[in-house]
């Protein structure tokens, strides 16, 4: 998926040195790496936080390489799983052996373009996690915020600070995001 | 428009799934206090290199005219993260100086030396003879092997080891790594090595997947080392 507007925005602005781009940089993309890390860390914790740390760390020291040619958040990835790798290597362990539905490089470069599994996956529940956590800013959230916490659309739009208006149309194009990257997938990855 | 019966699918999907994991706040504090020194750091440093950009042919022009050859002007390369200083160094040979910057992720190997170390929130780290230290972040390092004896001034720093990553919480500790296993012992407060807690007079023993404790002295002979590098009493 090529970078939004809002990352190119984002990342200017963090290069500029605004504080506020980095609190909106970090708000946004420190839990999905976490929980990127943590579950090919064997659930430890402690990795999980070392890890993300070394591989954010490195990523704003090299913001001007990023070209947008991929999402700011497919870049990062890209230093996490490097990380990741070295903390295997270091622990002189191999990783467990299991393979997660969003490893497979099939699954991985549909990810990366927002593309997704098919619904009988036993990952499906991974997976849909994997899709929340690679959308665009906010989508993620309000979805599970509506779909999850029940919260109403009025209870969304003070939540973010918006009007009733723009939290719906924001809804609408979270939920809109979502099902194209889920049914692309299921269309091309199952026979 | 949104056909309904997809958008039921999307919800039923999002359910069947359930909330994503919430990270602990703790950690998002602790991470992003390093992450964000490290971005500010890098911004200071562009900013700094921009500015000889535009000052430089401006005071070469001056220098040209006025001491044609006499000075030797060069863009000063960036400014590295510096996270700690040398303050001490005992025995002979040692490539380290008093006074000497570490920058972020540079590594420290002690021969048949001593040296101790102060970040910038005054927190000490001595570093005993045929020792391997990372210096990570101002609140992270690694020891691959040998031992540190840390002075925290706040809680925070954390130290990986192999065998795990030891987290202080306000104390004194050494941790001392060899190829078998990891040992923490603790001088004064407690310290945390995953769930394990060890408090003043304890130690742990980490190795892979075990770890144990047992009580020690916290002075004496085991300690002495330490006091090589000690500040000088000042009458």
């Amino acid at each position: 998926m090529e970078a939004t507007l809002d990352d190119r925005t984002l990342v200017k602005r963090m290069i500029a040195g605004e504080e506020r781009a980095f609190d909106e940089f970090f708000e946004a993309h420190f839990s999905p790496m976490y929980r990127f890390a943590l579950s090919r860390l064997d659930g430890n914790e402690d990795a999980a936080e070392e890890v993300v740390q070394a591989a954010l760390s490195a990523a704003v020291t090299k913001l001007k390489s990023w070209r947008g040619e991929a999402a700011l958040m497919t870049w990062l990835f890209t230093f996490c799983r490097h990380e990741i790798s070295a903390w295997w290597r270091r622990a002189k362990r191999e990783p467990s052996s299991v393979m997660f539905a969003d490893d497979l490089p099939r699954v991985e470069a549909a990810l990366d373009s927002m593309a997704m599994l098919g619904s009988e996956s036993k990952d499906t529940a991974r997976v849909v996690q994997s899709i929340l956590d690679r959308l665009p800013r906010h989508y993620g959230d309000v979805l599970e915020w509506k779909y999850i916490e029940a919260l109403s659309v009025n209870e969304i739009a003070a939540r973010l600070g918006l009007t009733l208006k723009a939290a719906e149309s924001l809804l609408t194009r979270a939920r809109g995001a979502f099902r194209d990257a889920y049914f692309a997938v299921h269309e091309g990855v199952t026979p | 428009m949104s056909d309904p019966n997809e958008d039921d699918t999307v919800a039923r999907l999002i359910r069947t799934a359930g909330a994503r994991p919430a990270v602990p706040s703790d950690v998002a504090a602790r991470v992003r206090a390093n992450v964000h020194d490290a971005w500010r750091s890098d911004v200071d440093t562009n900013r700094k290199r921009g500015r000889m950009i535009w000052t430089l042919p401006i005071a070469a022009t001056i220098a040209t005219a006025v001491i044609l050859g006499v000075t030797n002007q060069s863009v000063r390369p960036p400014q590295p993260w510096v996270i700690a200083h040398v303050e001490r160094v005992s025995g002979a040979g040692s490539h380290l100086h008093a006074g000497d910057a570490i920058e972020a992720r540079s590594t420290i190997a002690t021969d048949a030396n001593r040296a101790s170390f102060t970040l910038a929130d005054d927190t000490t780290i001595r570093v005993d003879e045929h020792s391997r230290v990372r210096f990570d972040t101002p609140h992270r390092i690694a020891v691959d092997a040998g031992a540190v004896y840390i002075a925290t001034a706040r809680s925070g720093i954390r130290v990986a080891t192999p065998f795990g990553i030891v987290r202080d919480v306000g104390t004194r500790f050494e941790v001392r790594v060899t190829p078998d296993a990891a040992r923490v012992r603790v001088r004064d407060g407690v310290v945390m090595v995953a769930s394990h807690r060890a408090a003043r007079g304890e130690a742990l023993n980490v190795t892979a997947g075990n770890v144990t404790t047992e009580r020690i002295a916290t002075w004496g002979g085991d300690w002495d080392w330490t006091m090589d590098l000690a500040p000088p009493f000042a009458l």
